[in-house]
């Protein structure tokens, strides 16, 4: 489920944008092989083991490698594809999991929080174990390890807008993208606050786009396949998104909802934008995030009954996200500092609201060192540990614990 | 156009003799479509995204290094997946189309590795859907037509007036070997290839070891033939397959159809080049020796249309039915299957 990410549909918006302008018929194709490896320790408090210090893969961007291409048809007809393969450079491994280990907060994982027996206790945790499992691990889970777990996609331009199939980006991430001061990156992205339940999918496969760039204009159409026989509509996700990059302002909106396994209605999600330059080196960015979810996905694996229901119940999602940021960038050092607050509309009332600060020092187009500091503040059964932008942070060692944590790392692309 | 791994390379020259010419290349396919399809004689529809219609989603690695006196030593390192999802295919091995180290001279090549079974790296010329489009492609009865070897070693001589020779040998196809070569699914392939002008024709055998003891040998003989008439060119195949066993070294066959046991097989096909635009057409029939009598059918038809040299766009549709008497409503013999979508190779 989400992965915590930089951007990269920027990659696929930057060759529809080249597609757009005037290029040769029969210019030399090209293929490069591209990656990024971001490295550094950090520190997270809050844990029931008290702190951890710990060497991160991808604070900032996901540590990866790929192959992104594309071929020129000509008339203002193009092919372009990305495969892109996450590599935790801490590791070597293509998985991780978050910093405080792969459990759920006690909201749901505690038998009498879920409403249920207390003597039930020993089935909710087994329950609660295999779903953290399963959805809270980065590339793990049944279908995990994927090879090209970040992007794998190809997609046609054509003068009237582009076909785009594969592992993507959803378009709403697309705009929580954007409109986050931090891209997603570090110890206090707007994704932090909401980090599990995710308010949004992130990346999705099986994914149809259509997606034009025009001027200043971008905008998608996305239908996620659920490939269930029979029902075309189960486990499906239907996005749209428009972005307007005008003089020293952006503005954008997008929207995704999907269906769960048993063609439910399930985890909808409505984004809004704006970004404003502040003098010739600044930029404030602020988004509200709106996200409810009836009918959670994957519970169909628990049997039938109190057991399905309680879960069901306690995962349900109805809540909002607020964020406001502001960079500023002198040369090669940029400082940036974030406000993301998740208000959480359910009986749980789990809240997080999380400040941040950082500050990057470029000492190349691709060579840069950061640090940051942030704390998340928890209330009501909110548990939310701090992780970076490739990982959770997990959860703090009970309800209302709060998390603070502090990095350094270097970044580098090739 | 492929990609030099320019520092590679130039490493590479400076580490070999000046006069060395070696390359590494990065390459590999990006193919992804929409299918529409039925598993079963009463299955409900499946529309899914499909990944790797056309040619099996890759990327990889193949170099050469010139070594002198007319030897090159040659590798190829080829990873599959699925586009669709990202998620690695041949059983989540890495390099799992293709790994394997070789040397190649004016004689031939010897290779080392994981592999395509010899004879299906013939076969292939004789299918007019080229092992693409699963079903749709002569892999649908032909069962040399399309898998792949590990632990393979191939002998191959270079052409003889027309004429090429392969041999292969694989310790066990699927897997690490285990103690003992009868408990491993040993694998023995011969390919013989004859082509001049618009004729060419093959013969290829193949003996797989069962590792069930007292179980016999799996073999499968198969024909090739073609000819090129311009407007057309046709293609046929015949295949007697003996005593097959499980799904070692097989090709995929008709999705969820145990081809298991005894079976002759046919196909005829025919592709038309018009212009940018290939048509494709194909019967293949499945004759069931054994006590069941399962035969089956495939009719398959299907049209590219190139965009460029390296992209195409296309369209297939395969439709498997059974032959005989009334089927069960789970019949797995009645499927057939749409595929639309785009493929580009860099």
């Amino acid at each position: 489920m989400m992965k915590m990410f930089a951007i990269k549909a920027v990659a696929a918006a930057s060759l529809l944008a080249l597609a757009g302008g005037a290029q040769a018929q029969g210019a030399t194709p090209d293929v490069q092989l591209y990656g990024l490896v971001d490295v550094g320790v950090s520190r997270v408090s809050g844990f029931a083991g008290g702190s951890v210090t710990h060497m991160h893969s991808g604070l900032m961007e996901g540590s990866r490698w790929g192959i992104r291409g594309g071929e020129d048809l000509g008339g203002g007809w193009r092919t372009l594809f990305v495969f892109e393969s996450r590599v935790e450079a801490d590791t070597g491994s293509m998985q991780n999991r978050p910093v405080g280990g792969s459990v759920l907060p006690a909201a749901w994982s505690n038998a009498t929080l879920l409403g249920l027996p207390a003597a039930l206790q020993p089935t909710v945790s087994a329950v609660a174990s295999g779903l953290a499992g399963e959805v809270y691990n980065v590339n793990g889970g049944t279908s995990g390890n994927r090879i090209f777990d970040r992007q794998a996609y190809v997609g046609l331009v054509t003068p009237v807008g582009a076909l785009i199939a594969g592992r993507q980006y959803t378009p709403a991430f697309e705009v929580d993208a954007e409109f986050d001061i931090a891209n997603t990156q570090g110890l206090f992205s707007a994704n932090q606050s909401s980090q599990f339940l995710p308010a949004v999918q992130n990346r999705i496969p099986n994914a149809l786009q259509y997606r034009i760039v025009k001027d200043g204009l971008t905008a998608s159409a996305m239908l996620g396949f659920g490939e269930v026989a029979g029902n075309n509509s189960a486990n499906r996700l239907l996005g749209v998104m428009a972005m307007y990059r005008g003089a020293g302002f952006s503005v954008g909106v997008g929207h995704n909802q999907s269906k769960n396994e048993l063609n439910q209605d399930s985890l909808t999600t409505t984004v809004i934008g704006a970004s404003l330059d502040v003098g010739s080196a600044g930029k404030l960015s602020v988004s509200w995030l709106s996200y409810e979810n009836d009918f959670p996905t994957g519970l169909s694996v628990i049997p039938a009954g109190a057991l399905r229901n309680a879960f069901s119940n306690a995962l349900r999602q109805d809540g909002n996200r607020y964020h406001i940021g502001y960079k500023h960038s002198m040369g090669p050092h940029t400082f940036s500092v974030a406000y993301s607050k998740n208000d959480d509309k359910r009986p749980n009332n789990m809240d997080t609201t999380v400040y941040g600060a950082g500050y990057s020092y470029a000492f190349s187009k691709r060579t840069d060192i950061y640090t940051q500091v942030a704390w998340a503040k928890n209330s009501g059964l909110a548990q939310t540990a701090l992780g970076g932008n490739g990982y959770f942070g997990g959860q703090t060692r009970a309800p209302g614990v709060d998390s603070s944590a502090v990095a350094i790392g270097i970044r580098h692309k090739f | 156009m492929k990609k030099q791994l320019i520092a590679a390379a130039v490493l590479s020259t400076f580490a070999g003799v000046a006069a060395a010419q070696s390359t590494v290349t990065l390459y590999g396919v990006a193919d992804v479509g929409i299918s529409s399809s039925k598993a079963a004689n009463n299955a409900t529809r499946l529309t899914e995204m499909s990944a790797g219609n056309q040619s099996g989603n890759r990327w990889g690695l193949r170099g050469t290094e010139d070594l002198g006196g007319g030897l090159k030593a040659n590798f190829q390192f080829e990873s599959g997946f699925s586009l669709d999802t990202g998620m690695s295919a041949q059983g989540g091995r890495l390099f799992g189309r293709q790994a394997w180290v070789g040397v190649e001279s004016g004689m031939g090549q010897v290779r080392f590795g994981r592999q395509d079974l010899e004879s299906a790296t013939v076969l292939i010329g004789f299918d007019p859907f080229s092992q693409g489009w699963t079903y749709a492609s002569g892999t649908s009865v032909i069962l040399s037509n399309g898998p792949r070897v590990d632990n393979g070693i191939t002998l191959r001589t270079a052409n003889m007036g027309g004429f090429t020779a392969g041999l292969q040998y694989s310790f066990q196809a699927d897997g690490a070997e285990v103690a003992g070569s009868s408990n491993n699914a040993t694998v023995t392939s011969l390919a013989l290839r004859y082509a001049a002008g618009p004729f060419a024709a093959a013969l290829t055998y193949d003996q797989i070891n069962n590792p069930t003891v007292g179980a016999d040998d799996q073999k499968h003989t198969t024909l090739g033939a073609t000819y090129n008439f311009g407007p057309a060119q046709v293609y046929g195949m015949y295949a007697r397959q003996r005593d097959v066993f499980a799904t070692a070294v097989t090709a995929s066959a008709l999705p969820n159809y145990n081809e298991a046991g005894d079976s002759n097989a046919y196909t005829l096909g025919v592709a038309v080049p018009m212009g940018a635009t290939r048509l494709l057409a194909q019967y293949a029939r499945f004759d069931d020796k054994d006590a069941g009598n399962q035969d089956f059918r495939v009719i398959s038809v299907g049209a590219t249309y190139d965009l460029s040299k390296r992209t195409n766009l296309y369209v297939t549709y395969a439709d498997a039915s059974a032959s005989g008497a009334a089927t069960a409503a789970a019949d797995v013999r009645e499927q057939n299957r749409l595929n639309v979508g785009l493929r580009h190779r860099f």
